[in-house]
């Protein structure tokens, strides 16, 4: 089990640092100067070369990204090249957005989808006749047109919630709560076909085991036959779907919070995109993949308490 | 170039392949709509230049958002530009986009998936530790990332982007190949000695095909999506059309003009549902059984008359059950009037072959049939309960207290997920009432009674980590728990050694006289009928043939089928005539041969060592041996499929152990084999004349039409129809893809052929029709055998000389009928003695005999 978990951080630990150092290396790659992006055609050729100093371009690629690893040691992830602003500090501003809406819209996914998915496994019927169509339409509209109907709908003609903005949890619970209300909705559909189509088909391809008429010849009842062994070996499907729903989800915030006028780190990044502010964007990236590999080790770990193969 | 013919078999093949797959989807409505429809969009878009429409870009600033009428059909924008003309050109640029990142997708990924899946190894490493990598990036972050650097071009964009899909296409495309690799009839094909671009072009790319096609559907629509969100929010080109554009523009004025979201919403989601929507068509349509629109309609008839349970004196007397399956709309009668009974403390044996419906008969009263199976009339007197009548939840209450149950294969009836003992408890708790402790308690006195050594270990053990013996024990032990009246053993000893499978029968015979218990016991093997049954019903085709007591059965049978299946019992086959082959050459001798299979962590694990013996032209070795004992491991060092780690194999005194492929290939005209399972040992989906028409072509000079009139007269030698060669291997039944396998392996004339227990799959009558094959096709043609096989009977019936191993080592080496009848070594003695011999009388004795060796011995 401690040699498994120690294999999954070293992986993750690779996958950052190969991510970060190919996003970072993309900026020495490129043609043009953002030097001179930066300051305008106005500028004299020494002012660009000072800039570029300043910025660390005149260092090989590698020494410039050995200094940048330095300071994310110590938290420090470099100043915004128009700003000038932290990025350490816009990201910590912006972080508990983005985490609001795709936590709780990959926890909602999870409920929801494992429970609609075993109800259509055991019960097939009209549940069951449903939950193809809506995965199919789950998987196919995108999330910005789902937010357009959500946003049409509840905010512009019920007036039920604002259609954008943010209130931070801190402040107000339940104003937090309506702010991510739609964000989270649009979100959440997509993932929670996907989570219940697949978890149908783990439990019935699980129920057609030998072991379940087995169990069902000792006299267990329904109840027991299916939330705990149905679910628990149709389980690691699901987390597998979970963790790879949740790197979209964090691709489809991006759309989301532009939507919904979110301060999070799609916003800042597509901002930073437009500006080629390249200390934010690199941020962002290496933000996203921590969220990413955490949220993957915590699946991987409630897949090994799952499978008592990998435990040994 | 001596190629050709083989190229040309190739192509044919795939072709017809690929031609039957798309026939079939092409007639499903559900693809025809969204095929139709897509193509209607791409259409419309291509050819928008055709329609003389205001140009996507120029805006009239006079003509804001007008609605639709006969300048603009579709109304303009906030801007005055044409929304129609936008719409169309639009879509050029996002479907051109999407095909892009497609391309990219397919042309990167499913190499990559090919080579990762057939070579396996540090490439697959690599190739999947890289997909893992692009996996977890979400992908608009990063396509944010690259545009900076690469602007906002989508074409570019979305090459990027067809790069972070390749997951999506090397994952199934991996994983297909790995599938089909494991199927025998790849390695039949390279004991062929077919090269390895035949097999992917013939045999994987066939299967992989379609998982291709159908991600494409889905990456195509993903792209679609991320394409679109992309311009949403403006990264893109601007003020060029594309409909992602267009509804971001639209967004901006969603208070004024909400009916400009209509068309590209529209747009998009048409497009991506259509890709989706035959992408899963098509998911289904290969990987068929667990969707809706397919599944078993299952309809539960009940037996109309709800009458009082006819009286009876038995502990459970069955009365004329017919069982019917429906499938697709028809009903089936899978049991059809089958009547038995059975009292307390004594056996009823349930004999048959495949398809009796002696498994369903049992199922079937036990309330346990699959979806869409139902009893359809007759009763189950229980103890004075019809079980046929009774609801499921009474059903559940006589379920593991009353009757317990034994299935067949130990391993795959306990649920991977929990210990032993948390399945030992649960029904105890649940029948019996008792706290957890209590239930503990007793499960461990009952795996002490059932012979498990250490019981307490044993109980918090996962089914993965106690061997196939235990778990059947572990089982036995839970149908007894509840202290039950009756037990039902379907096959219980079936997937045991013989050694283990006489241990539980004396732990099942034992316990039936300790609690006084009923048991019904299905099975195919009259040795086990012989050792525990008092009472026998013969099945045939779901109906009874016969009932008599067990020594009449023997004695007397009634009726043909049954004299015909106890004479086709392997104890009964006649032993094998001997032979002079002294004068005979030795084709293959085997010098302390030793296999190791490289494990985990350095654990390797050697499963054959030092094995040395010899076969000579004509002669049949056989090779006896258990489950583990490293018997198929030989035969497959032999072929050049496991790897030789010392010792070596010679064959007309050349070594072979080391050869190289070319050396393998020339080698496969003299070497060939004939697999245990005939199900995966042939491509389902080829016609036979193909797989017999495949090694021949190998051989540049002979000529289809040669080759072709070749497999006829192969057909004819293996007696199947002359017409057998236009169908499908799967039409046929086990014994008959059997002898499809031999025919294949006969094509080339071989000099030896490995039959790694070819006939072990097989019913009786088939097995011992298969077996007269085997020893006409030596006389004709005088082809050596090498016949593994775990029954010491069928091959004191087949071989010459027996070589019997255990624990990958040889232990005694002789001419069958000694080795048969005055076995030397003990661990031959010991296998000789648990076969049980098809006569109650004889196999008495033989226990008793087998009890006091066991009570002296060492």
């Amino acid at each position: 089990m401690l040699s498994f978990v120690l294999k999954r951080i070293a992986s993750a630990i690779v996958l950052i640092v190969v991510v970060s150092f190919i996003s970072f290396a993309l900026t020495w790659l490129t043609p043009g100067d953002p030097a001179r992006a930066i300051l305008g055609i106005s500028a004299t050729d020494a002012q660009v070369e000072a800039k570029r100093t300043a910025l660390g371009l005149d260092q090989n690629v590698f020494a410039a990204y050995i200094g940048w690893v330095r300071g994310v040691l110590t938290g420090d992830l470099g100043t915004s090249w128009f700003t000038n602003q932290s990025v350490a500090d816009s990201i910590a501003t912006r972080l508990p957005v983005t985490l609001s809406i795709t936590i709780v819209a990959i926890l909602l996914a999870g409920v929801i989808g494992v429970g609609i998915g075993l109800l259509a496994a055991a019960r097939r019927g009209a549940v069951d006749s449903a939950i193809q169509p809506f995965a199919v339409l789950g998987f196919a509209v995108p999330n910005f047109i789902v937010a357009i109907l959500l946003i049409t709908v509840f905010a512009i003609n019920l007036r039920m919630v604002p259609a954008t903005g943010w209130v931070d949890f801190g402040s107000d619970p339940s104003l937090w709560a309506k702010s991510i209300v739609l964000p989270v909705i649009a979100l959440a559909i997509a993932a929670t076909a996907a989570v219940a189509q697949q978890t149908r088909n783990a439990a019935i391809a699980t129920m057609q085991q030998d072991y379940v008429r087995t169990l069902r010849a000792r006299g267990l009842g329904t109840g027991s036959i299916y939330l705990k062994h149905v679910l628990r070996n149709s389980a690691p499907v699901a987390l597998t779907v979970l963790s790879l729903q949740f790197i979209g989800l964090l691709s489809g915030a991006v759309v989301i919070e532009y939507m919904f006028a979110l301060p999070g780190i799609g916003a800042l990044t597509v901002g930073a995109a437009t500006q080629q502010d390249q200390p934010v964007i690199q941020g962002a990236v290496i933000t996203v993949v921590i969220a990413v590999v955490v949220v993957n080790l915590i699946m991987d770990l409630a897949y090994a308490w799952l499978n008592p193969k990998v435990r040994s | 170039m001596t190629v050709p013919p083989t190229t040309l078999a190739l192509a044919a093949t795939t072709v017809v392949d690929r031609r039957s797959t798309l026939h079939r989807l092409l007639r499903n409505p559900a693809m025809l709509i969204p095929a139709g429809v897509l193509l209607l969009i791409v259409l419309i878009c291509a050819l928008a230049p055709l329609f003389s429409l205001p140009a996507p870009g120029f805006a009239d600033v006079t003509a804001v958002r007008q609605p639709p009428g006969a300048a603009h059909l579709l109304g303009t924008d906030s801007s005055g530009r044409d929304v129609l003309s936008r719409l169309l050109f639009g879509g050029q640029v996002t479907l051109l986009a999407g095909l892009t990142a497609t391309t990219v997708t397919f042309v990167l990924g499913v190499p990559m998936g090919l080579a990762a899946g057939y070579y396996s190894g540090r490439l697959d490493s690599a190739a999947s530790w890289l997909s893992n990598l692009i996996q977890a990036l979400p992908a608009i972050v990063a396509l944010l990332a690259v545009s900076v650097f690469i602007g906002s071009n989508p074409i570019a964009v979305m090459a990027v982007f067809g790069i972070l899909m390749i997951p999506a296409m090397f994952r199934p495309v991996r994983a297909a190949v790995i599938d089909v690799r494991r199927e025998l009839y790849i390695d039949a094909a390279k004991v062929s000695g077919i090269g390895d671009l035949a097999i992917m072009g013939r045999h994987i790319l066939g299967v992989v095909f379609p998982v291709a096609l159908i991600q494409t559907g889905f990456i195509f629509g993903l792209a679609l999506i991320v394409q679109a969100g992309l311009e949403f929010i403006g990264i893109g080109e601007q003020g060029a059309a594309s409909w992602g554009g267009m509804l971001g523009d639209a967004f901006k004025d969603i208070y004024n003009a909400p009916f400009l979201l209509l068309p590209p919403a529209l747009a998009i989601t048409v497009t991506v549902v259509c890709l989706i929507l035959l992408a899963s068509v098509g998911r289904d349509f290969i990987s068929d059984g667990t969707t809706p629109a397919k599944r078993r309609r299952a309809s539960r008839v009940r037996a109309a008359e709800a009458a009082a349970p006819p009286p009876s004196t038995h502990l459970l007397e069955v009365a004329n059950l017919e069982i019917e399956y429906r499938l697709d709309g028809t009903d089936r009668r899978v049991v059809d009037g089958v009547s038995f009974s059975v009292d307390r403390g004594r056996v009823l044996g349930l004999v048959g072959e495949s398809g009796s419906g002696k498994t369903q008969t049992v199922l079937g009263v036990l309330g346990l049939l699959a979806a869409g199976g139902a009893v359809t009339a007759g009763s189950a007197v229980f103890d004075g309960r019809d079980l046929v009548q009774l609801g499921a939840a009474d059903l559940r209450g006589i379920r593991g207290r009353e009757i317990g149950y034994i299935p067949q294969e130990p391993m795959s009836n306990l649920d991977p997920s929990f210990t032993i003992g948390s399945q030992l408890i649960e029904p105890m708790r649940r029948h019996l009432g008792l706290s957890r402790r209590e239930a503990r308690a007793k499960a461990r006195d009952l795996l002490a009674r059932v012979g498990i050594v250490d019981p307490d270990r044993t109980l918090d053990s996962f089914p993965h980590q106690i061997s196939g013996g235990m778990a059947q024990r572990v089982l036995i032990a839970g149908a007894v728990s509840c202290d039950p009246k009756l037990i039902v053993a379907d096959e219980a000893t079936t997937a045991l050694d013989v050694t283990v499978q006489a241990e539980v029968l004396d732990l099942l015979r034992s316990l039936i006289v300790e609690r006084d218990i009923a048991v019904v016991l299905v099975t195919h093997d009259f040795g086990v009928v012989a050792d525990i049954c008092d009472d026998v019903v013969v099945m045939r085709s779901g109906n009874v043939l016969e009932s008599a007591p067990a020594l009449t059965l023997f004695t007397e049978p009634e009726h043909a089928y049954t004299r015909a299946l106890l004479a086709a019992a392997p104890a009964h086959l006649s032993p094998r005539e001997p032979k002079q082959l002294d004068d005979a050459p030795v084709i293959l001798r085997l010098e302390d041969l030793e296999v190791t299979y490289p494990g985990r962590r350095g654990n390797a694990f050697v499963a054959v060592k030092d094995v040395s013996f010899s076969i000579r032209e004509g002669e049949t070795l056989g090779l006896v041996g258990e489950s583990g004992s490293g018997k198929s491991t030989i035969g497959r060092a032999i072929l050049g499929l496991a790897p030789v780690t010392a010792g070596d194999i010679l064959w007309d005194g050349t070594s072979i152990a080391t050869a190289s492929r070319s050396a393998r290939r020339a080698l496969s005209s003299d070497i060939q084999v004939v697999f245990q399972d005939p199900y995966s040992s042939l491509n389902p989906a080829m016609p036979v004349e193909d797989i017999l028409v495949e090694p021949l072509l190998i051989d540049p000079t002979v000529s289809r039409a040669d080759a072709v009139k070749r497999v006829r007269s192969l057909l004819d030698a293996v007696h199947l129809p002359a017409d057998a060669g236009r169908r499908r291997a799967r039409e046929f039944s086990g014994g008959q893809r059997q002898r499809i396998a031999i025919a294949r392996a006969l094509s080339r004339s071989p000099r030896l052929i490995i039959c790694d227990e070819a006939v072990s799959a097989l019913d009786l009558s088939t097995q011992a029709s298969v077996l007269d094959l085997f020893a006409e096709l030596q006389q004709q043609i005088g082809v050596a055998y090498l016949f593994i096989s775990h029954d010491l009977d069928v091959v004191r019936h087949i071989g010459d000389r027996t070589a019997v191993i255990q624990h990958g080592s040889l232990v005694e080496v002789g001419d069958s009928e000694a080795v048969a009848t005055e076995p030397q070594d003990p661990y031959t003695r010991r296998l000789a003695a648990a076969s049980p011999y098809p006569h109650p009388v004889v196999q008495a004795e033989r226990r008793e005999r087998r009890r006091a060796e066991l009570a002296t011995g060492p």
